[in-house]
């Protein structure tokens, strides 16, 4: 029978534990309905983008733009790897992780590829592995601001339209729904298409629209939006990614917390259990040594 | 008095949701001030101030660029930068300016987000200068 004093000491340093994993599932929940707010907020945005684009579309201009044309060739791609600046958050980087070093190997048959990473996490982890991170990018907490994401946009932008790279994957976790976060590739340029909602309602039918007049009066030019429309709606996209990132971070947080608490508590339980028993045993056994050592003397 | 709806959304959130008399904003190529009842149209932002006359005051604020639509007595106005003129310092900006004269920047898609950032930092100080004086 182990040693009372010793499982007692154990089940308190669990039950210290238990109060940290607690706590932080609760900043976690916190954290997560302001992320989520924020992820909300943004939405009306993309709504209104869409409108202008579909208005757009309606007034039968041709849809094309330097950034929505496929290369020939890729030879020379990007990779930016959102990830979290902290860990105790499950499977959260891991699955990122994995499914960038699994892209980074596909794209490395074709050409060069530099990655770019967002999180300590991905940064330590490409360290691992063995592959160089180009950039790295500490500055993204739980509430990602569009002004810090619009340099990083600009940034890409500019390297795509000078030829500096053919293709930009972005590797992060999207929000599907509370209870569903997954691992996603997302190749945001070439931009596939305009509008910017989460599944592939793709471009907008041109058919139904254009013999139908435009009420709306274009200044300067449908043409010159178009040029603002597409940079921005990039920007935007790859906006919405970070507020996934940080969304699903939190709620991968606060499930493995939730875990880590339910577990610590089973784990007292059953330690407690030993305890007793263990403290039981050893009383017996002293009243036992007693009252040997009181018929020892008796007879 | 008639007043028009007016919406300014950046991708973080809805910044202003209000009756407004009358709106100008700053296109690419000059102002153009809306009132209630415009015919719908769709325009392309450039950097510069906005205007808000609202029946309790005007407001005033620097816009980076986006777009703006009116449709149906509500002028949308979709922007990546909108800051109240007053948040903005003269002094703090010329600042920037004078660092950035300073950068020399190498690759081309360096040389192309300084001049971005040069246009932009130049366009704040205009913004602020000309609220200032008026």
């Amino acid at each position: 029978m182990a040693n009372a004093r010793a499982l007692d000491k154990r089940r308190k340093s669990i039950k210290n534990i238990k109060k940290i994993t607690r706590t932080m599932e609760l900043i976690a929940t916190a954290r997560f309905k302001k992320a989520m707010e924020r992820a909300m907020a943004a939405t009306d945005y993309t709504q209104r983008m869409a409108k202008v684009v579909s208005d757009l579309a309606k007034a039968g201009l041709d849809v094309s733009h330097p950034l929505l044309e496929p290369r020939e060739t890729t030879k020379k791609s990007a990779m930016l790897v959102l990830s979290s600046n902290r860990g105790l958050c499950g499977g959260y980087n891991g699955n990122v992780l994995r499914l960038a070093t699994q892209r980074y190997r596909e794209l490395g048959q074709i050409g060069s590829v530099s990655v770019d990473a967002a999180g300590k996490r991905a940064i330590s982890g490409f360290k691992f592995r063995d592959i160089p991170v180009n950039r790295g990018y500490l500055n993204f907490d739980d509430q990602p601001k569009f002004s810090e994401v619009d340099p990083i946009a600009q940034q890409f932008l500019d390297l795509f339209l000078t030829g500096e790279i053919d293709r930009l994957d972005v590797v992060y976790t999207k929000f599907t729904s509370i209870s569903r976060q997954v691992a996603v590739v997302e190749t945001l340029l070439p931009l596939g298409n305009l509008v910017m909602g989460d599944d592939g309602k793709s471009n907008p039918s041109r058919d139904e629209g254009t013999d139908a007049q435009s009420i709306y009066e274009f200044v300067p030019s449908a043409a010159s939006i178009l040029e603002e429309v597409v940079p921005t709606s990039f920007k935007v996209k790859l906006f919405k990614c970070f507020l996934d990132a940080a969304v699903s971070e939190q709620i991968a947080r606060m499930v493995a917390m939730k875990g880590a608490t339910e577990n610590a508590s089973d784990m007292i339980k059953t330690l407690s259990r030993t305890y007793n028993r263990a403290r039981q045993s050893q009383i017996t056994g002293e009243i036992m040594e007693v009252i040997g050592g009181v018929e020892a003397l008796s007879s | 008095m008639a007043e028009l709806k007016l919406m300014v959304v950046t991708p973080e959130k809805t910044l202003l949701d209000c009756q407004s008399e009358s709106v100008v904003v700053p296109l690419m190529d000059g102002l153009m001030g809306f009132l209630p009842g415009h015919a719908p149209m769709i325009g392309r932002l450039g950097p510069g101030v906005m205007k808000v006359q609202q029946s309790s005051g005007s407001k005033k604020y620097f816009l980076e660029g986006g777009f703006v639509q009116m449709d149906n007595n509500v002028l949308s106005v979709l922007t990546n930068v909108a800051i109240p003129v007053e948040q903005l310092k003269a002094a703090d900006l010329e600042a920037k300016l004078k660092s950035l004269d300073r950068a020399t920047p190498e690759t081309p898609a360096e040389k192309l987000s300084h001049d971005r950032q040069v246009a932009q930092t130049k366009a704040m100080l205009r913004a602020v200068n000309s609220a200032n004086a008026s």
